[in-house]
């Protein structure tokens, strides 16, 4: 052996990951000689005094903490659907079943009389569509949303079930749930008493929070998420997958609240949403500025007026491009 | 749910991070982030990248603040995640930097000058923490998941894809480098030929 294969030896032995047949060979190696031994500690004292090597760092804690603030609120997050336990399956099945039964019971007390409830069902086919249902529940259908609900919410449940999307403020009543069936079927969004807005496509379902709790469930197997106000989830039915963010301002409601709102939003989320309310195409060619942080309160003023008081606090400039493609260039973060 | 060591403040502001308290987010950040910097710096010397993973952590922290399940310290969690992190990025990274064997094999390539500072008074600690430093890039990686992860040879053979027999030059290369910082700081003999000479002394 060479004295490379002893460092390794004695380094193994440092570490503690060295075996008792490692340990005899290093043992006869210490003790042969006295240049050994002292090579042996020489190692053993350099190792013991590099234990302190640090960086020494001094970053500015508050941009740091600005930066990732940033990136919470862009990052959203996403995670498998959880499936529930065989027994957490069978409470549910039980529990469909005394709604069954109780269902049975109830409708075998009423047939006679013919007090069967009857559904009402509302759609929106043009423009946002106001929905006042009869626990004052007020519900506001976007064009091509559709509600079914019964005339009197007489059982346990007020249950409604909505096709396209819908903005709920639902009445607090917290003897009866309020509970919303997805138009697949599946799974579904509980409330006592809150505000929030529901987007399905055959792709996704999305349920946002603007006030209070929900419980939603994405689908008949899956175990329920509790979302708080702020709240988003986004449910990828092919996937599987559920991503839920926070979100800071509700501009996806623009349509039901008529304008748009900032709250610290980064400059890239306010890019977006003006698109999206604005149906244009805009492009922020300053990269640096994407994670600015803008606030302005709701308005609804014509998108060259927004791009105008956008471009003079960041010293941007704004050119139109296209008839619906506007370019925002230079300027700096505040 | 949560078991956060024994630190009553630290499971208070868990407690609190899991509601989605932000100014908790801000506490943990505000006690942790320079020293998870100081710990992701030892294998990755690059301080845009530490704070590009450091801060994944802490997003990574705000995302799972439901369900968060922590048996060790909040220290010892965050920095598990970090170095989890770091070791990750550089598997990411292996193809341009890991799998290049010349870079493994090649002599150290520090300059003279960076060798001269070492001349200056120090103490025996700082001289060797500036020797760590001027480690080779790999040589100094394999050492710190070494000395300050407690990882073996074996582990860290696996995670960044190289031979046993290659972590062990290494470590050898480093131990050897150590040493001789230390008889020089015993020795005041001609410094910079000293060191020079164990630099490109010891190449086989």
């Amino acid at each position: 052996m060479q004295e490379n294969d002893y460092i390794v030896l004695l380094h193994k032995q440092l570490t503690g990951e060295i075996s008792p047949a490692e340990q005899l060979l290093l043992s006869d190696w210490i003790n042969q000689s006295a240049d050994n031994a002292r090579f042996a500690d020489d190692l053993r004292l350099a190792w013991e005094k590099s234990a302190g090597y640090e960086k020494d760092f001094q970053p500015d804690l508050n941009a740091a903490f600005r930066q990732l603030q940033a990136r919470i609120q862009t990052e959203p997050l996403s995670i498998p659907l959880q499936v529930l336990t065989f027994r957490q399956r069978l409470l549910r099945v039980a529990a469909v079943a005394a709604v069954l039964i109780a269902g049975l019971w109830g409708y075998q007390q009423f047939s006679g009389a013919g007090v069967v409830p009857e559904s009402v069902v509302v759609s929106s086919e043009k423009g946002t569509k106001e929905v006042l249902l009869p626990d004052g529940t007020r519900v506001w259908l976007r064009e091509g949303a559709s509600l079914a609900y019964a005339a009197a919410f007489a059982g346990k449940k007020r249950q409604v079930k909505l096709s396209g999307e819908a903005y709920f403020e639902v009445a607090s009543d917290s003897s009866k749930v309020f509970h919303v069936e997805m138009q697949d079927q599946k799974g579904g969004v509980e409330v006592l008493g809150t505000s929030f807005y529901v987007r399905q496509n055959a792709q996704e379902t999305a349920v946002t929070v603007r006030t209070g709790k929900v419980r939603f469930t994405p689908d008949a197997n899956s175990k329920s998420v509790i979302l708080a106000a702020g709240e988003k989830a986004v449910l990828d039915k092919s996937k599987k997958l559920l991503t839920t963010e926070t979100v800071l301002t509700f501009n996806e409601l623009a349509w039901q609240t008529g304008g748009l709102e900032f709250i610290r939003t980064p400059m890239k989320q306010v890019v977006s949403d003006l698109e999206a309310y604005y149906g244009v195409q805009i492009t922020l060619s300053n990269t640096s500025l994407q994670y600015c942080k803008h606030t302005a309160p709701l308005t609804n003023q014509p998108l060259e007026k927004v791009l105008e008081s956008l471009s003079l606090t960041y010293q941007m400039q704004v050119k139109q491009t296209g008839p619906k493609e506007y370019l925002l260039t230079g300027g700096t973060c505040q | 749910m949560m078991s956060p060591g024994h630190d009553p403040t630290e499971q208070m502001l868990l407690a609190a991070l899991s509601r989605g308290d932000e100014a908790a987010l801000r506490q943990i950040f505000d006690r942790y982030y320079n020293i998870l910097l100081g710990n992701v710096y030892r294998i990755i010397p690059d301080e845009d990248a530490c704070q590009d993973l450091v801060q994944e952590v802490f997003v990574e922290l705000w995302r799972k603040r439901a369900e968060l399940d922590i048996h060790t310290s909040l220290q010892a969690y965050l920095r598990r995640a970090a170095v989890n992190r770091a070791l990750n990025y550089l598997k990411t990274q292996r193809r341009v930097q890991l799998q290049e064997p010349d870079q493994w094999s090649a002599a150290a390539d520090t300059s003279a000058a960076d060798i001269r500072q070492l001349e200056k008074q120090e103490s025996l600690e700082a001289a060797l923490h500036r020797a760590i430093d001027l480690l080779p890039e790999k040589c100094r990686l394999v050492f710190s998941l070494s000395r300050f992860e407690q990882m073996s040879h074996k582990e860290i053979a696996e995670q960044l894809g190289i031979s046993v027999k290659t972590i062990e030059n290494q470590i050898t290369k480093a131990m050897k480098m150590l040493r001789e910082v230390l008889l020089h700081s015993r020795d005041l003999s001609p410094v910079v030929i000293w060191i020079l000479n164990c630099w490109f002394g010891h190449r086989g």
